[in-house]
């Protein structure tokens, strides 16, 4: 029974191979493996600014979530690349996308002002510039949320701060989170850090203060659940006719 | 033990020739060789939906394009690129253009200037994979371009010919064998003799059926015709059938066949004044996909090649994901090729890139498709470039097959709808803003910047004292740079490397090597041409004082001299670059046409005599298969034509029409 299993189980590719397979993948295979063989995969985006920002004695980091570069999607330079593996330092204010070349680990700032948009860690983010307010600095932002009125931005930021005094582990410096949030009306731009400001933005009207109470908005700066918050009333508003 | 070893040589053996092609002695051989050649170097077809079949000087043809699979009609994924042309009878190119496609779609347009002579001109397109295959595959429709006020318009007023016939049966039972396929997808092989199994029908467009010998030596070839089925029809409604000038017109459109969960569908909509009776003969997406783009006087493949499994050869590569730049590099002297070289394109928006030629000396390298500027320039660090032969292989193919466009006639009852065309044409370019002929530019996504992007260190001069030197310059306030003479001859910047100790910039260092110096992208190999421009015309001194990678070449730091224009400010390219010609890709335009709902345009009494009403090449259906879209008439009574073509993400092509009518106030 077990040499059955063996033979069937050594077979089973042969009978993959010989079926009809008009997949479009299958169908690009050979065309693919030309285009492979003189052009290195992610050619353009190896080009570029070394990735070279370490810091010793410090707490945290200086990364969006975590030092581990993660796949993500990423437009870039007018090209789509759907898996690529990349990482955001938001103290520095660098994308870079890593990658091994003749067997040395390459990481490779992209310049900025090219990208698209990049999907990472659930976030979205794209490169704006600077309104004509002058309220938001260009730069990249994550799009918390796009409505039809309202748009949500947030400019994730982290700065280093002295910690020499509460350092329990002896680190120098502390790498600390300084998201800064705007909301987009049109062309009108407002930056706000909580509920007071968000209210003066959008207005305390009755409608408002109703969507707020109804759905147990807390709206209160450094919660998780607020960007979730905003963008849940942001949402609510719009459906209202 | 010894079972197992030969139950792994017999798999490995049967994997080998499950895998690799070998020449045909049996049918299963060659089924398996002809799935082999199809499927692994499939083709593609083009599809171009123009606005309208006949145009004007002084109009813009609009068009979208559709890049499909060859065999399944599906969004073909090899190419990102497509080219266009506008040739004349001769073959010569008039007009050439090089589209984005996403997802195998993409649009795009030409203006048809007044210096163009009547005649009929051939529409050409291609991707840079089909370049690997016979010319009679491309796309190429006959297109008829009058000009109204030069003369030999009288001389294309004859007649045109009926379309041909192109059904005919399979009668053929001669030979052994026999093989049946649409598009390359096999349908039937087997035994002449088994006439029973013998498939009844086969899928819509046209199938070939062959005969082979004993030997599996093609006898002869036939094909099957299909007619499409009707969910290639779509279906159109209107309110009304006739409507009042400047009347706003909602329109449907439904595709027949609805599927659950089906894809949206993306179609091209347009909308041109026609007078019955005068059709030009046009064609429309389903009837190219399924038929015209298979009655080529050859197979997509070659039967010996199939026969002996030999692969065919490609010397175009796909565009997959973006522009490619491919070409040759060799030798004129004793000097050996560089391993590698760089590819720059100069400006405000400058773009670097790196190049390795392979054994043979050919190089392919990708680049963005949001490049604009014309100006290649191909560089190496110490190296002169024009020691070399250097070629980019043409984008365009010059054309060798005679254009169909020699077959298409205007005929005389063309004449009245071509003098009402003529004045229409004429009172719209004379009244109608500029844009209503050429369309509207669409404004560009990404802010200008250099290839590096940010600086880690920039002076823009103007903040500074201007000093009439740049020896003063970089004495009085440049920092963070040093200029070394790097051979007893060239001084080079050498840049203080910031990253070398992150936590103290006065423990950093200075650079080993020399730092990438360049004037709006041009690399500048002797500091002489620095030391003798004049600063006044730089507007600011970037540095990126860390390493650059490019390729195998590691750059030990940038300083940019950026002048105002991006244009070098007058000086000359160095002598040991060589500069080539790029064709950029089109930016499409947006149609536009007049909304008589808004207040600046209710009271207009600006003539509107506009012949095409509504062009759209993105109207996508919802999850019911409906789409609307609207369009409001011009001041011009007469006989309008609706034509939707489009294309379902399973690869059933859509067409349909619906006619109407302007009868004034």
């Amino acid at each position: 029974m077990k040499k059955i299993t063996v033979l069937v189980g050594m077979l089973f590719p042969v009978f993959l191979s010989f079926a009809q397979s008009d997949t479009e993948k299958a169908r690009v295979s050979a065309a693919y493996q030309i285009y492979q063989q003189q052009i290195p995969l992610h050619q353009m985006l190896r080009i570029g600014r070394s990735y070279e920002h370490f810091y010793l004695s410090t707490e945290g980091n200086q990364y969006l979530v975590d030092p581990v570069p993660r796949t993500g999607e990423l437009l870039y330079e007018g090209v789509w690349y759907p898996e690529i593996t990349l990482n955001y330092d938001i103290y520095n204010e660098l994308i870079f996308v890593s990658f091994t070349l003749e067997g040395y680990h390459r990481s490779v700032i992209l310049n900025e002002k090219r990208v698209g948009y990049m999907n990472l860690h659930g976030m979205r983010f794209v490169y704006l510039s600077e309104d004509t307010n002058k309220q938001m600095p260009a730069g990249i932002y994550q799009e918390a949320y796009a409505g039809k009125a309202y748009s949500f931005w947030i400019k994730r930021k982290k700065k280093l701060n002295n910690n020499s005094v509460n350092s329990s582990n002896g680190n120098r410096y502390k790498f600390v989170q300084t998201d800064l949030y705007y909301l987009k009306n049109g062309e009108e731009v407002t930056r706000f850090s909580g509920k007071s400001d968000l209210l003066k933005t959008l207005g305390s009207t009755p409608e408002v203060m109703a969507v707020i109470r109804e759905n147990k908005l807390r709206l209160k700066p450094g919660k998780p659940e607020f960007v979730q918050e905003v963008t849940e009333l942001l949402r609510l508003l719009e459906q209202k006719p | 033990m010894k079972k197992i070893i030969l139950l792994v040589v017999v798999w490995a053996g049967l994997l080998f020739s499950a895998t690799a092609q070998k020449t045909a002695t049996t049918l299963s051989g060659l089924t398996a060789n002809f799935r082999e050649t199809v499927s692994h170097f499939p083709h593609e077809k083009v599809f171009l939906d123009t606005d309208k079949n006949l145009y004007l000087t002084g109009e813009t043809l609009w068009f979208k394009a559709y890049c499909v699979d060859a065999a399944l009609h599906t969004a073909s994924f090899l190419s990102s690129v497509l080219y266009i042309e506008i040739l004349d009878h001769n073959g010569n190119a008039l007009f050439q253009e090089k589209i984005l496609l996403k997802n195998g779609q993409g649009s795009g347009q030409f203006f048809l200037p007044g210096e163009m002579i009547s005649g009929n001109y051939n529409l050409r397109a291609y991707t840079a994979w089909m370049k690997n295959f016979s010319e009679n595959f491309f796309y190429q429709q006959p297109l008829l371009i009058i000009n109204p006020l030069k003369s030999n318009t009288e001389n294309l007023l004859t007649g045109f010919p009926g379309s041909k016939s192109i059904t005919e049966e399979a009668k053929n039972d001669t030979g052994k064998y026999v093989l049946a396929d649409t598009r390359g997808l096999i349908q039937y092989s087997g035994s002449v003799s088994d006439k029973l199994s013998f498939p009844r029908s086969f899928p819509p467009g046209i199938s070939h059926i062959t005969w082979f010998d004993e030997t599996f030596r093609p006898l002869g070839d036939k094909f099957i015709f299909t007619p499409a089925s009707p969910e290639t029809e779509l279906k159109l409604s209107l309110p009304e059938k006739t409507f009042h000038n400047r009347e706003k017109i909602q329109a449907e459109i439904q595709t027949t066949s609805q599927q659950p969960d089906s894809k949206p569908v993306s179609l091209s909509v347009s909308v041109y004044k026609y007078t019955p009776g005068t059709d030009l003969p046009t064609e429309n997406i389903v009837d190219y996909l399924l038929f015209a783009s298979d009655l080529t006087p050859s197979r997509r493949f070659n039967w010996e090649q199939v026969i002996k499994g030999t692969q065919p050869v490609t010397t175009w590569l796909p565009e997959i994901h973006s522009p490619l730049i491919q070409g040759n590099i060799r030798a004129t002297g004793a000097v050996p090729v560089p391993d590698y070289f760089h590819l720059i394109f100069p400006g405000k928006s400058s773009m670097f890139y790196t190049a390795t030629a392979d054994d043979g000396k050919n190089f392919a390298v990708e680049i963005s498709p949001e490049i604009q500027t014309t100006d290649l320039l191909f560089w190496a660090d110490d190296v002169n470039m024009n020691l070399y032969d250097l070629e980019i292989s043409p984008s365009f193919l010059p054309a060798k097959v005679s254009p169909k466009a020699e077959g298409v006639l205007a005929g005389e009852n063309l004449r009245p709808l071509l003098e009402s065309l003529s004045l229409n044409t004429q009172i719209t370019n004379a009244y109608l803003p500029f844009t209503f002929v050429r369309g509207v530019e669409n404004e560009k996504i990404y802010p200008q910047s250099a290839f590096y992007g940010s600086a880690d260190i920039s002076y823009n001069l103007d903040d500074y004292t201007r000093f009439p030197t740049m020896d003063e310059v970089f004495t009085e306030y440049i920092r963070y740079v040093i200029a070394r003479k790097k051979k007893e001859d060239s001084e080079s910047f050498y840049l203080w490397d910031l990253y070398a100790n992150t936590l103290s910039i006065s423990n950093s260092i200075f650079f080993e090597e020399p730092a990438l110096t360049m004037i709006d992208g041009v690399p500048v190999g002797d500091l002489k041409t620095i030391w003798s421009f004049d600063p006044r015309k730089i507007k600011t001194i970037d540095m990126v004082n860390r390493k650059y990678n490019a390729g195998k070449k590691l750059f030990h730091g940038i300083i940019y001299f950026h002048t105002y224009k991006g244009d070098l400010a007058g000086e000359k390219i160095p002598a040991d670059i060589v500069q080539k010609i790029y064709k950029p890709i089109q930016e499409p335009r947006s149609f536009f046409s007049p909304d008589y709902e808004k207040e600046e345009w209710k009271n207009s009494r600006i003539p509107d005599y506009r012949t095409l009403l509504y062009w759209n090449p993105e109207v996508y259906t919802d999850a019911q298969g409906k789409a609307l879209f609207s369009f409001f008439t011009g001041d011009d009574i007469g006989h309008y034509r609706i034509e939707v073509n489009g294309i379902s993400a399973e690869g059933t092509p859509l067409y349909g029409t619906f006619d109407f009518e302007v009868k004034g106030e």
